[in-house]
């Protein structure tokens, strides 16, 4: 199945709705660990963790159709991979956004600067707005989608060992599971926080395809009514 | 002109938080007998954002047709 069919089919967008939903309103009822500090504010997982798998999971989809402009130079591989960045990089912001509030209240401020995977993570963010400022500085559309293309291979590398390495390789983050901590996993011993976390990913990784193919599709609209394809 | 327009935009995200902490709506957001307001909130963006996509999908559904 292409990308073009799969942007255009119902069904997961169908299941989209219901599980966006299902988090919003099961998210807040389910009966959550009782731990100090943490408190209701543990809800935030079914928020903040998925929006990072739905930006690594476009950002993905941004480096293969990135290679694969590169190796065929179809220009509509750059849309794809263009429209699917910005979303992407939606999605990290709004991972930065949930993640500050979460620190403020367990952290006891915005942005604490001694923690490494908040600070790489903001590099990371900041890896992907040199994207599309490297893409804004071209006039001409081959140069800006292949100088892109490569770009975007650099910016995946870097974009991981932001988020998954340095933060382990440091050892030293206050993020649960990271430096020693424990992960919530060892706290939630009847699945209760599982039973909304895996739909809750799903749901959002699916509101970032949507949105992303939806620019797509777009720009694939008007890229025919000027002739171009 | 974009870059300083990057930063700006970083900047009002920072005042935004700042201001939120003296706000009554940051006190709504953590305490834990008001996670109802925070949920019906969280709702009715969740619609918005739906209605909208829903919208947005037979517009450009019916655009594709017409090109074909």
């Amino acid at each position: 199945m292409t990308y073009e069919k799969f942007t255009t089919q119902i069904w997961w967008k169908a299941i989209t709705i219901v599980l966006l939903f299902y988090t919003c309103i099961y998210g807040f009822i389910v009966k959550v660990p009782d731990l100090p500090i943490l408190e209701q504010s543990i809800r935030n997982l079914f928020f903040h963790v998925p929006m990072w798998f739905a930006m690594m999971l476009l950002m993905m989809i941004n480096l293969f159709f990135s290679i694969k402009y590169l190796s065929s130079n179809s220009q509509r591989n750059d849309v794809i991979a263009e429209k699917s960045a910005l979303i992407g990089l939606l999605f990290g912001f709004l991972g930065l956004a949930t993640g500050s509030v979460w620190a403020k209240v367990t952290w006891g401020a915005w942005w604490v600067f001694a923690e490494v995977k908040l600070n790489a993570t903001a590099a990371a963010v900041l890896v992907y707005c040199a994207y599309f400022i490297l893409r804004s500085s071209f006039s001409d559309s081959e140069m800006k989608a292949k100088f892109s293309g490569v770009y975007s291979i650099f910016a995946f590398v870097m974009f991981m060992v932001f988020i998954n390495i340095i933060p382990r390789v440091s050892g030293s983050s206050l993020h649960p599971g990271n430096g020693g901590n424990p992960g919530f996993n060892s706290y939630d011993l009847d699945n209760n926080l599982r039973k909304v976390f895996y739909p809750a990913v799903i749901a959002w990784i699916g509101l970032g395809l949507w949105l992303s193919s939806l620019l797509v599709r777009i720009q694939f609209v008007k890229r025919k009514l000027d002739s171009i394809d | 002109m974009k870059v300083a327009l990057f930063f700006l935009l970083i900047n009002i995200f920072s005042i935004v938080g700042v201001f939120a902490e003296e706000h009554q709506a940051y006190d709504l957001l953590i305490t834990q007998d008001k996670l109802v307001a925070v949920q019906v909130v969280l709702l009715i963006i969740l619609v918005v954002i739906v209605t909208f996509l829903i919208r947005q999908e037979k517009q450009i559904k019916s655009l594709e047709d017409r090109i074909k």
